[in-house]
């Protein structure tokens, strides 16, 4: 180990950030590493292809049970890259024997399942422990790190599950649409080999699918793994430290050199005593003012975010996360409620609007009815029609103003349902609204005021002109009277 | 525009998941880009938090509905799914936090590039394009169940750990807290001493490490490491030891 040719930089870190400081050394040399992973398992692959040929599932138990050698010709490469090596291909099949016979009853017997070989392993195969020293030395690396590396390993185990679920169903996508209804079937009724029915394809993609989601995720949980270990040494033997005092001694050591080169040279270099005051002199100049300038966003949310904030909390510093999270998201269900309960007296107070409105005309009685003044875009006050409405749509029709008669007549009735029986009439009904309000309301008169409605709504709408007749008659049987005689018959 | 400090020398070389920036007043920063994993753990925790959300106004609703029945309940349920959905990372991002109360309780942080708290502008861009990063999508479409393939396949393959949304908008994530170690630093020092050769700051901050990590180490190792430096102690062995001390110490003082 040759701490100076290190290629990665040693310093004490999280136990997260030892994890990403393994994936960055994969994602360095991935594809050289991914070769190294697959020569590891090069042998069982072809073991398992001659012998479990009739049985897929077999032959994949026997390629997931054979992974611990491609991490151990993995954490080989990487470890050396580490420090400056790169071993040859000649290099890694001459280790590629004791990667696979190393503790085999161990490691791919009674720690087959072990969360924590990614970091048991750099132990055996890089410090080459055995026995007892072995579980010592276990045991202090995993004072650190341990946590990260069981949650680790339940990211890898729903990571490989995942990708392969999510590489299938992409293959799915891009399939034509027998080729789908054949693999739906296969895997709707569980057909796990070629020899069940399972569409050739299927079980291609399969294959293909599960060994590279295994090879990824133990590529990175490998590299993931030495990160830890490498970090736990750094803390527990200074690494970092020793780095440096090393980086000291070779500077030290070139200086000295330079030193004996120049005193021999030009004798001995003295000091200058004026310095320090021209310095103070330079530093004194208005160019090295330190100036500071405070800019404050205005944030229209600010006042939300200051009144989330209002209570202690320490927000910058790790530690109490859970206590913000909670306190706030406390805050935003009490002020949700609130908001709640308010919208909801209101609508209560809205919908039972009529208690407050009767009591109102109870205590009030001469208040005058209000209606609509404008229906329609027509003018409906009885201020604004002649006395005889009737008689002066008869003159306008026979002048040829045919549409202001109707007109007339219509706003003449309209008027009149709204004044003397108290039809509710609002502005923004339509005709047929205003029909059905008028039926609704029981007027004698509505068997005219329908004729009357249809009459008005061909001319306004379909430019179908009645004959005179037809206005004549309206004419004729208009109920509604003239305006002082609607006075009389309204007061009586 | 942030210029990014190409170190020099030898550090090039050396992989680091540390970002440094050199800030206008030539002052650098280091930012701590965070990984896949606590960013996928924080997902999940704000998944279960939406879900949350969702229930307890579903709940609400539903005891509105039987003291009101004709509410437009699906509709004002869906308006309220969207802005948890596709609002609630973009709020908590662009707000005071920056980061979300799945990313706070991980200890996580959304930054710029430069390490300045984003804009809203760029916590819109890389909250909607978690819809591109959750590609491919299970069971039909993008109202399938996101796999997060595309987000993995690209945060493994970036320096930074940046998935596409982050791409785009320029952010990257960091941690946001300080690691805890097992600092010693409580070894009490007598000694006084100035080092007698000006040391450069790195050699200034391995002397302070050496001090505070002393307590940590085996004192067979101590003596080990600090033999690195006997030309600057002056000594070996145990006096080393304590020369190291009393110089970072006086360092220490002198600042």
């Amino acid at each position: 180990m040759k701490l100076e040719s290190v290629t990665a930089e040693l310093r004490p870190r999280s136990d997260w950030e030892a994890v990403d400081l393994g994936l960055a050394l994969v994602r360095r040399d991935f594809w050289r590493l991914l070769l190294s992973w697959w020569l590891g398992m090069a042998p069982m692959v072809m073991v398992a292809g001659v012998t479990f040929w009739w049985s897929p599932v077999l032959a994949f138990l026997g390629f997931w049970w054979w992974v611990p050698v491609g991490s151990r010709m993995v954490l080989f490469q990487l470890s050396r890259r580490l420090f400056g090596d790169a071993p040859k291909l000649t290099e890694e099949l001459r280790e590629l024997p004791r990667a696979m016979g190393r503790r085999w009853g161990y490691r791919l017997g009674w720690a087959r399942f072990s969360p924590w070989r990614p970091l048991t392993m750099p132990v055996e195969d890089l410090e080459g422990l055995r026995g007892r020293d072995y579980r010592t030395r276990c045991r202090t690396l995993m004072r650190r790190g341990d946590s990260s590396l069981v949650q680790l390993h339940l990211w890898r185990i729903g990571l490989t599950g995942w990708l392969v679920v999510s590489g299938i169903s992409t293959l799915y996508l891009f399939l034509p649409v027998t080729a789908k209804a054949e693999w739906a079937t296969a895997l709707e009724t569980g057909q796990l080999t070629p020899a069940q029915g399972m569409p050739m394809g299927l079980a291609v993609a399969w294959g293909v699918c599960l060994t590279f989601a295994v090879a990824l995720t133990d590529l990175f949980a490998t590299g993931a793994g030495f990160g830890i270990y490498v970090n736990h040494r750094t803390w527990i033997e200074g690494w970092d430290v020793e780095l440096s005092f090393r980086r000291i001694a070779a500077r030290l050591a070139r200086v000295a050199i330079w030193m004996m080169a120049v005193c021999l040279g030009c004798g001995m270099v003295r000091g200058d005593d004026g310095a320090k005051d021209r310095m103070g002199e330079v530093l004194s100049d208005p160019d090295f003012e330190v100036h500071h300038e405070v800019t404050r966003k205005w944030v229209p949310w600010d006042w939300l975010e200051r009144w989330l904030s209002r209570r202690p909390m320490t927000t910058s510093s790790g530690g109490t996360g859970w206590m913000d999270v909670m306190a706030v998201l406390g805050n935003v269900a009490l002020v949700s409620l609130a908001v709640l309960a308010v919208v909801f007296l209101s609508w209560l107070i809205y919908s039972h609007r009529h208690v407050f409105l009767n009591r109102r005309m109870e205590a009030n009685p001469s208040a005058p009815k209000l209606g609509a003044s404008v229906v329609m875009g027509m003018d409906v006050r009885e201020s604004s029609l002649p006395d005889d409405v009737a008689k002066a749509a008869w003159a306008a029709w026979l002048g040829g103003r045919r549409q202001e008669a109707l007109a007339l007549l219509y706003r003449g009735a309209i008027s009149w349902m709204i004044r003397v029986p108290g039809v509710e009439i609002a502005e923004s009904d339509t005709e047929m609204d205003c029909l059905r309000r008028v039926h609704d309301a029981g007027v004698v008169e509505a068997g005219y005021f329908e004729d009357l409605t249809q009459v008005w709504s061909r001319l306004a709408y379909a430019r179908r002109e009645p004959e005179d007749r037809v206005v004549e008659g309206l004419c004729h049987r208009w109920p509604f009277g003239t305006a002082r005689s609607q006075e009389k018959g309204g007061t009586a | 525009m942030v210029q990014v400090v190409r170190m020099t020398g030898e550090a090039e070389r050396r992989l680091d998941t540390l970002q440094a920036m050199e800030l206008a007043e030539g002052v650098e920063i280091r930012l701590r880009i965070a990984g896949p994993f606590p960013r996928g753990g924080a997902l999940l925790l704000d998944l279960l938090i939406q879900a949350g959300l969702m229930l307890g106004f579903g709940f609400l609703v539903g005891l509105l509905n039987l003291a009101i029945p004709g509410m437009a309940i699906d509709g004002v349920s869906m308006i309220f799914w969207f802005g948890v959905s596709w609002w609630y990372p973009v709020f908590f991002e662009a707000g005071k936090w920056g980061a979300t109360p799945g990313k706070k309780i991980c200890g996580l942080r959304v930054v710029q590039k430069s390490g300045s708290p984003i804009t809203w502008g760029q916590s819109v861009l890389r909250n909607f394009l978690r819809y591109a990063d959750g590609m491919p999508y299970l069971f039909g479409g993008i109202a399938g169940v996101p796999t997060f393939g595309f987000a993995l396949v690209s945060m493994m393959a970036t320096r930074r750990f940046q998935r596409l949304g982050d791409l785009a908008a320029g952010t990257v994530v960091i941690y946001d807290r300080q690691p805890s170690g097992p600092m010693g630093g409580g070894l009490p020092v007598a000694e006084v001493r100035a080092p007698a050769v000006a040391l450069r700051p790195e050699e200034v901050r391995a002397l302070t490490a050496f001090k505070d990590r002393l307590a940590t180490w085996s004192p067979g190792r101590q003596v080990e490491i600090a033999d690195h430096v006997s030309e600057l102690s002056g000594a070996k062995g145990a006096a080393g030891v304590s020369r190291l001390l009393a110089m970072a110490k006086w360092l220490q003082e002198r600042n």
